[in-house]
Parts: C-alpha cells; structure tokens; sequence
C-alpha cells in the first residue's frame, strides 16, 4: 500500500473563548493519497473549516492550539516544523483556496502582484520570469487576455473570475495538496459547475491531491473519491463515496441524505434534520447527535424503559435510549473499509478502532446520480 | 477623475457658506457689543465709537443699502456679513496690524514645532501599532495598550507642567521657556516637541492598533499566509497599505492644524506662534483676530478634506471616479 | 432547513430591540462584571459620584472660602529623608491629621483648603461632564436618527450642518464659542461660568455621534423588521422610538461614557485659556492656579487636581472600551 500524502492522526483543535475553552476538532483522523479527491462534508460550524486551517497551521493563535494529534505530510509531522520550515511547506507543496473570493484577495494590489509574490518566494525566480509564470497559470485557469488581466484589480473582476484568479494563485507553484474550503459556495450554479470542472481537469494533469471541503452533496457525488462526514467536531462517518452514497450507516449521514431531493419520487414535503448544529460551547454529553438522532428515537420507543432516558429539547420532550446520551461513540471500522461513529450500528461493540485509509479511485462515471448533478452536468454540455 | 474633483469641489461650497455663517452668527449675532468688551466699561461714547468704526461694526450686518445709493452697486457688500465672506477683515486691536500680516509672521514659528512633532508622532504611532496588533493577546499588546490609556488619561497640562518644571527647572537640561530667531529656537522647540509627543502618542496609537487589527483579521490576509508568506512580510506589505487608507484621512487634514499650532503649548511655553496670538486674542478681546483665525483654518480645513478625498483615489483602487 | 427549531438561545441579529428583555443588555451585564477590573471601576465611578454630591452641600461654599491655614502650607510629610536614604525620620505628628481633612492636601496662596477645593471641583467636573454629554448626545441622537430614517433634504441638511461644524477645527470651535459666550457676563456671573463651558463643549461633541448614528440608522431603516412595523401601519415617531433608537442605544451609551472624559480633559484647556469656571475651584482652574506656583516648589494643587482628572478619565477609559466590548455586536457569540 502507497504512503498517504497527507494524514491526519488523532487531530483535536482548542480555542480559548471567554466562556471557557471550546473544541472545534475534536479526534479527527483522515488520510488523503497522491491525485485523490477527499471530501469533508458537513453543516457549517461543525469543525470543517478550521480542521483545513490547522493543517496549514493557519488558526489564529492566541486563542486557537493544536492540543493533540499529528499532521503527517509526506512523511513529516508538519505540527513539529519552525515557522520557517513551515512557510516553505505552505503555498509550494500546500495551497489552499477559500469560499469568499470576494474578500480573499488584498483589494490594492493588482492581482499579478498577487500571484507573483508566491512564486518569487518558492521558485527563486526574478521578477520578469514570475510575471510569466503567473501569466501561464492564469492562462491554465481559462481567464481570456491573461497579459492584460495581471495589471487588473480584484475589484474589476466577477466573483468566478476571482475564484478563477485564486485557483491560479494556489497552483503557480505546482502543489501536491490543494486544500479547497468551499470554493464554489459563494458563486452561482453555473460558475460553480465550471470552477469544479477546472479543479477536475487540473487534477488530472498535475496528479495533484485535493481535500474539498463542503457541504453540498452533489457537488460530493461527482466530484470525490472518498467522503468524510463531520458532525459537531468529529468525524462520524468515512467511506468511499460508492459505499457512502449506496449504504450509509451513520444516522446523520441517512439524515443528510434524506435531506435532498430525489429525481422521480414524490414526497409531500422533504425531510430535514430536527434541530441546529449545537454550539460547540454548548455540546450535548453523549453522543453530539443524539438531541436530533431519529434512530435512537425509534429504538428507545422498542426498548424496556430502563434502557431509555427521557430528553428535553426547546420544544419537546422524548426517550433516547441510555447509551446514546451517556456514551459518546468512537469511529470504528464497522465494516471493511468504512468507518462510522454510532452505538446503534450491528457490529459496532467488535469492530476495532483502526485509522481511516482509503487508497480508491472513483469510476469516472458517477454512481449516483441526483439532480444537482444532472443540472451541472446540463449546464456544462450547454456551454 | 476631472469630473469626480469638480463634484466634489462643488460640495465644498456650501461648507465653506456655512463656515461662513457660523463665524458670522457666534460673532455677531450671538455676541455681545464687541467693542465695549474690548474698551472696558469705563470707555467714553467717543471712545467706543471709533473702536466700533476700526472693528468694521458701523457698518449694516446683512447688506449696505446706503453705501449703495451713494456709490453704485458694489457698495451693496460693504457690509459685516460680506466683509467676513471676502475676507475683508478689520485690523487687529492690539497690534494694530492687518490680520494676514500678524498670521503670516506667526504660522512659521508654530509650523516649527508641529511639523517634528506631527512626524515623530505619526511615525511612532504607526510602527507600534503595526507591532504591537502582531502580537495581539500577548504581552507586549496588552502593556503597550495600557500604557497608551494610562497616557490618554493624565491631561496633557499636567504633562507639560510637570514636564516643564522637572527638565527645565530643576534638572536645566531645557530652558523654560521662549524662543528665539533662525537656528536658536531649536533649544527652545526641543523641549516643547518633547512633551507635545509624549502627550498625544497614546491615543493615537491605540486607534491604529484597531484599525490594524480589523485589516489584520481580513481573509485577504489569511490568503497571503497561505501562501507562504512570514507574518512580518504580510504585515507591512498587505496590511499597512490598506491601513494607509484611514492614516491618510487623519494626516491630511491635521495639516492646517500645523499652522494654528498648539494653543496650550505654545501659550505655555512662550512660543510666538498662532496659536498663543490666539489666546492673546481672546484675553485681550481682540474680536478681529479670533474671528479672522477660525474663518481661514476653518477654510484651509476644508480644502484639506477635499484634499484628502482626492488622495484616497491614489491608494485605494476601488474608489470609482467620475 | 426549514422546519429547523431551536434548542439553543440564539441571538436576533437583526433586532437588538427585541432581545432586550431577555438578554441582551442583561448579556452585556455579565459580560462587563465579569471582569474584576470593570467591577473596580464601577465602584471607583460611583465613589466620584458620591464625592460630587458632597460637593453640592451648601456648608461647601463657606469650606472652599475659609481660611485653614497659611499661605501653600504644604501637606503633612509622612517621613522625611535626608542624604542617608536608610536614616528615615519618621513625622510623628502625621497620624495626628487624621480629623483634619482639610489639611490633608496642603493651602492654596490664600490659605484655602486644596482637600475642599477638590471635593468642590468633583461637583464642578461631573456637572460639566455629564450636562455637556447629555447635551451633545441629544443633538447628536435627534439629528443622527432623523437624517438616517427621513434620508433626502433632510438627511442633506443634516450632512451639511455636521460637515459645516467639522470644518472647524475643534479647539478654534471651542475657544470662539466660549469667548463669544463669555461677553454674556450677567449670566455667567450668576452660574460661575458654567453655561459658557457647558454650551461650547457640548455644541462641539455631537458631530462624532450623529455621524455614527445616521450611518446605522442608514443601514436599519430597510431591515425587515422596520419595513414590517412601517406596513402595519405605525407611524414614523413610533418606529424611531421603539424600532430604531433601541438598536442604536448601544452607540449613544458608549459614546456617551467617552465624552464624560473628553469634557472633563476639555475643561482643563478652557481653564487655561481663561475662558471656563470662574470664582470657583474647578480641576482646571487649580492646574491653571499651579502654573506658576510650581516654580516655588508647591507641587500639591497640580497633583492632587491631575490625580483626580486621572483616576477618573482612567476608569471611564477602560468602561468605555468594555462596553464597547460587551455591547458590540461583531464581537458577541462564540464558534
């Protein structure tokens, strides 16, 4: 079995706040080989951002820290290295674009300043051959006139022309790693289509590995090989996307799930996930899910009444069965190849607790398909 | 860019009106016989009649319909409103000199203490708070942070007294006060900038530091991180340029300022600047002077914000012209 | 998420108003006593209150005029040091000051008690600090809300007037304002100068205020729960009061606790420019009276008067920072 490019070892994140200590991440494992699409899906809040962040070390710190875990990229512990190492690591074998394209780049420097500062600082080039290189990168990005549109302000350019801008700026210094955190949410349908296809195609060429944090589930069907779901600062469910989307076993995953629509079934209204994402100041003891969970709900209605508790959300009050609230469950490997955190799976109590990885390759078609995907797809063969 | 300056030098008309109309309301609608607070009580009629002619308060308020009838139509404006709006004022009473004159004479002596000080404080102010918000949460933050409130609390006079007396008086590093022609007034202007620093370093210093910090927490700069860039690098290339965007608007209208100079100061330490005319004035109820001072600052001010405005299109690409 | 309930207290961003009652103010409370410091503060706030109103006594007028002493008799001297620093003669009599206040801080030239004359400038301070505040943030506050809510000529106007009071740097603003007033002398004789100090200050403090608050008020007027209160029909001095004011109280107390300050400190120039209280002991009067006596070694007026200044800008700094803190939206919530 090949090396994972980039591990993720037992990773938990602290940020002091002044109502006491919060934990964003909390034992968070993951591993993502050369040229594989990872995908960390959740709500907003549930850690996903910040687990990007603390790989590039980029948390704000005071208050944020790194309380445990290793980042082990290709073979070094990334949390181990000087600033100085560090900022090597960063932009040349890492880079990393964002959701707000608006915001992220400086506003008063053109975004040719912008893109040739990484390269001068990890190429070792002059001045003139970094204009051309990032003259190159622009280009690769499908931006018309990139002569012209270096000497160009943030400002002058549409929101998918800045994300366009920011892909190229990651990818001038040809990374292994491209940490993606969001990068289509704040665009709309059919520049988001595009930016993904671009990501696809660039993928391809440069064998390069992309970590794609979102929270749209399409946009994880078609693009990803393996899929990580994250729920209140853990991750609660890791498989490839194929067994993900054919037999999810974490309830939050089926929630999410049951959350879309589906082409060619009716339903009188969808379903959604009882409840919000809970503060992470504010966690529920047990598992974090169990306040919203709709199996423990059913099972502890089945169950003799010394196996459930009774529970009281804002606005109502039901069983869940003891365990759920009293016993927060591990990620364990419930069946070969896919990992999962809930007591209520068959087999929970004698799988083990191994470290996610999953070397696999998607087909090239989509398994699955939903209509998000198709209008993507439509729009794309469109244009 | 032309059509964006006119617009906004046409807006620049009515405030100077009102600038106008405020001077002309508080000194002569509002105050009380200027003439007889300049000549005292016991002044005879006579007396009081010519000061009344040299301060120009014969003469109607509004328009000058007799001067008029007897000299044609530009007599209408020789009125008191018309001589504040064509800045016809009357000479000063004290030193019977043509306010222009006494201004001119004075602006360069408070120009020679506020331009070091404006420099140094600016320049200090600036480079502690870039440092001190990279190293926000941490000790040297919070030390230099009080610090600057503790400075912001003490009233600057007690700072320049207790300044004036200790190195001055007892230790004699200084003299204590005066000034003196050319190249001699620098033993005399040391002491002033000095204090002047020291007093109003805090408070500017902690403005900066939230404007910093506020640039400091943009995504642009996470952007810049994630690049590979050193925090320090990210500091004064990303951030300072964008902080230079409110430190301009600060600096550029501080400008007239230098010329009235600080009243406190320069009254405390004998320094013949405007500022101490200023007060002068206003001891010695020399109407034309105080009135002729806050028209003209009050209109360099505005020329300095106008000013401004047109400098910002030079560092900050997004504001659209025209 | 459409049927999405909520389990957890979540703020409404958009109308401060509404969470009033339950937690916002009362949220920003916690916030603040949760610090020692601003619990310290607190109390140092309400000791210069309490001091103030002593200062309102009528048996102050004679303590401020009577002579208790010779002409600067200084403060008793705990201990005297002489060349040896480790040879400390010890006062015995300092301790035997205790029930003599008014020799605590020392004699003014005419032997007048500097510990009665504070006392007195407490009252003067705080009645100029707060008057002139309250002015300046009713100005502030009508001309602000009305330019935000109303917009065109009005909002026009208002622009001008506070761009015109702009135009004048502030100290020239001050000083021509009080040295016009001054000329009313009957009056100001009567008040001992305080509605000369009071006007020119609190006409020259708004414009900070109204500026902040026709921006919000900008912003607030197309919220949805403004347009909701306009379409059942509430008229505009209802909306201005109940909708729009409430979520701009955070500004106006904040900027309002900062002011004390700035005219307290405001105070001591205009003393010194011989435009502020007279006849009567004001702190910027007793700095301006030490000016030269601090060349003869009287070191206590100009002490004891900055001490006081001090303290007070101190504690209102630091309260207005955390209240600034506790009351600012962009700052609350954690995660």
């Amino acid at each position: 079995m090949p090396e994972p490019l980039l591990e993720l070892r037992n990773l938990s994140v602290a940020f002091d706040t002044d109502r006491g200590q919060i934990q964003p991440v909390r034992d968070v494992s993951l591993s993502i080989f050369p040229g594989q699409t990872v995908a960390l899906v959740g709500e907003s809040g549930c850690g996903k951002s910040v687990t990007a962040m603390s790989i590039l070390r980029l948390i704000p710190s005071p208050p944020g820290k790194v309380i445990a875990g290793e980042v082990r990229f290709s073979g070094r512990d990334l949390l181990s290295l000087s600033e100085r190492e560090m900022r090597s690591v960063r932009g040349k074998d890492i880079a990393m674009i964002f959701q707000e394209p608006m915001t992220s780049l400086n506003p008063v420097y053109t975004i040719g300043d912008q893109i040739v500062e990484a390269i001068i600082l990890h190429q070792g080039v002059g001045s003139a051959k970094a204009y051309k290189i990032a003259e190159d990168s622009l280009r690769d990005v499908g931006i018309a006139d990139p002569h012209r549109r270096l000497q160009s302000y943030p400002h002058e350019m549409s929101g998918g022309m800045r994300q366009r801008v920011m892909i190229a700026m990651a990818l001038s210094c040809q990374p292994k790693l491209l940490i993606a955190d969001e990068p289509t949410t704040a665009l709309d349908v059919t520049i988001q289509a595009q930016i993904l296809e671009l990501l696809r195609k660039l993928q391809r060429e440069r064998n390069m590995a992309i970590m794609l944090i979102t929270h749209d589930l399409g946009v994880v069907a078609e693009n990803v090989d393996v899929v990580a779901v994250m729920y209140a600062s853990r991750i609660v469910e890791c498989a490839t996307v194929e067994d993900l989307f054919d037999k999810p076993q974490h309830p939050y995953t089926e929630a999410l799930f049951r959350s879309i629509p589906k082409l060619g079934v009716t339903v009188d209204r969808l379903d959604t996930i009882r409840g919000t994402v809970p503060n992470p100041a504010r966690f529920p003891l047990g598992c974090k899910f169990h306040p919203r969970c709709p199996r423990t709900r059913q099972l502890a209605e089945q169950s003799p009444a010394d196996q459930t508790v009774q529970i009281v959300t804002s606005d109502e009050t039901f069983p869940v069965l003891k365990r759920c609230k009293g016993e927060e469950p591990l990620t364990k490997e419930i069946q070969p190849q896919h990992w999962a955190a809930c007591h209520q799976i068959s087999g929970y109590d004698s799988a083990k607790v191994t470290l996610a990885q999953l070397n696999h390759r998607r087909e090239v078609t989509p398994t699955v398909i939903d209509p998000a995907t198709q209008i993507s797809a439509a729009q794309e063969a469109g244009k | 860019m032309l059509a964006y300056i006119i617009r906004r030098t046409l807006w620049t008309i009515p405030i100077v009106l009102g600038v106008v109309l405020l001077t002309f309301t508080l000194f002569t609608l509002v105050a009380k016989d200027p003439a007889r607070m300049y000549a005292g009580r016991r002044a005879t009629p006579e007396v009081l009649e010519s000061i009344r002619h040299k301060m120009g308060l014969d003469k109607p308020i509004w328009i000058n319909v007799q001067a008029a009838h007897e000299s044609g139509f530009k007599g209408l404006f020789d009125s008191q409103f018309f001589d504040i709006l064509f800045f016809r004022f009357a000479k000063s009473m004290r030193y019977d000199e043509g306010v222009g004159t006494l201004f001119w004479r004075k602006a360069p002596v408070s120009f020679a203490i506020q331009l070091p000080v404006f420099i140094i404080e600016l320049g200090c102010q600036l480079v502690l708070a870039l440092l001190v918000a990279s190293y926000r949460g941490r000790w040297p933050d919070y030390v230099t942070t009080f610090v600057a409130v503790l400075g912001m609390s003490v009233p600057p006079l007690s700072i320049y007294l207790g300044a004036q007396w200790l190195l001055a008086a007892h230790w004699k590093i200084f003299p204590v006060a005066g000034w003196d022609v050319g190249f001699y007034a620098v033993q005399f202007a040391a002491l002033p900038i000095l204090v002047s620093v020291v007093g109003g370093i805090g408070g500017g210093t902690r403005f900066y530091r939230t404007v910093v910090l506020e640039e400091i927490n943009a995504d642009y700069v996470r952007t810049a991180r994630s690049k590979g860039v050193a925090s320090r690098e990210v500091l004064f290339t990303h951030v300072l340029r964008n902080v230079m965007i409110p430190v301009l608007t600060n600096t550029v209208t501080a400008l007239p300022l230098l010329l009235l100079g600080a009243v406190i100061l320069e009254r405390l330490f004998q320094i013949p600047g405007v500022g101490n005319l200023l007060v002068d004035s206003v001891f010695n109820n020399d109407r034309p002077v105080i009135m002729a001072t806050t028209y003209m600052l009050s209109i360099a001010y505005c020329l300095a914000l106008l000013l401004t405005d047109i400098c910002y299109t030079l560092v900050d690409p997004r504001v659209t012209l025209g | 998420m459409t049927q999405a309930t909520t389990s957890m207290p979540v703020f409404d961003s958009t109308n401060r108003a509404a969470a009033t009652t339950n937690g916002l103010w009362l949220d920003a409370w916690r916030r603040l006593k949760r610090s020692r410091v601003n619990l310290i503060c607190l109390i140092v706030v309400g000791f210069y209150l309490l001091v103030g109103l002593i200062g309102f006594l009528p048996v102050l007028e004679t303590k401020i005029t009577n002579t208790v002493g010779g002409s600067f008799d200084p403060p008793p001297k705990m201990m005297s040091i002489h060349h040896n620093p480790f040879k400390i003669e010890w006062n015995r009599k300092f301790w035997s000051y205790w029930n003599k206040p008014a020799l605590w801080f020392g004699t003014d030239i005419m032997g007048h008690s500097v510990f009665w004359q504070i006392i007195y400038g407490t009252r003067l301070a705080l009645t100029v600090g707060i008057v002139a505040s309250l002015i300046s943030m009713i100005i502030g506050t009508v001309l602000g809300t009305i330019a935000g809510y109303f917009g065109g000529w009005i909002d026009s106007l208002v622009i001008w007037l506070f761009s015109t009071f702009n135009s004048v740097p502030w100290i020239l603003l001050v000083i021509a304002i009080a040295a016009v007033l001054q000329t009313h002398d009957e009056l100001n004789r009567r008040f001992s100068g305080l509605p000369t100090v009071i006007v020119a200050l609190s006409l020259t403090s708004w414009i900070g205020l109204c500026r902040l608050i026709r921006g919000e008020v900008l912003k607030l007027r197309d919220r949805d729960f403004v347009v909701a209160a306009r379409a059942i029909g509430l008229n505009h001095m209802t909306i201005l009061v109940r909708h729009i004011v409430p979520n701009v109280a955070h500004l106006i107390i904040i900027d309002f606790s900062l002011n004390i300050v700035s005219n307290v400190q405001a105070e001591v120039v205009l003393a010194f420019l011989g435009l502020g209280i007279i006849e009567r002991p004001s702190w910027g009067r007793m700095i301006d009276d030490a000016k030269l006596d601090l060349l003869r070694g009287v070191w206590w007026q100009l002490t004891v008067a900055t001490i006081a200044i001090f303290v007070l800008s101190l504690v209102m700094n630091i309260l207005g920072d955390a209240l600034r803190d506790a009351l600012d939206p962009r700052l609350r919530g954690v995660g």
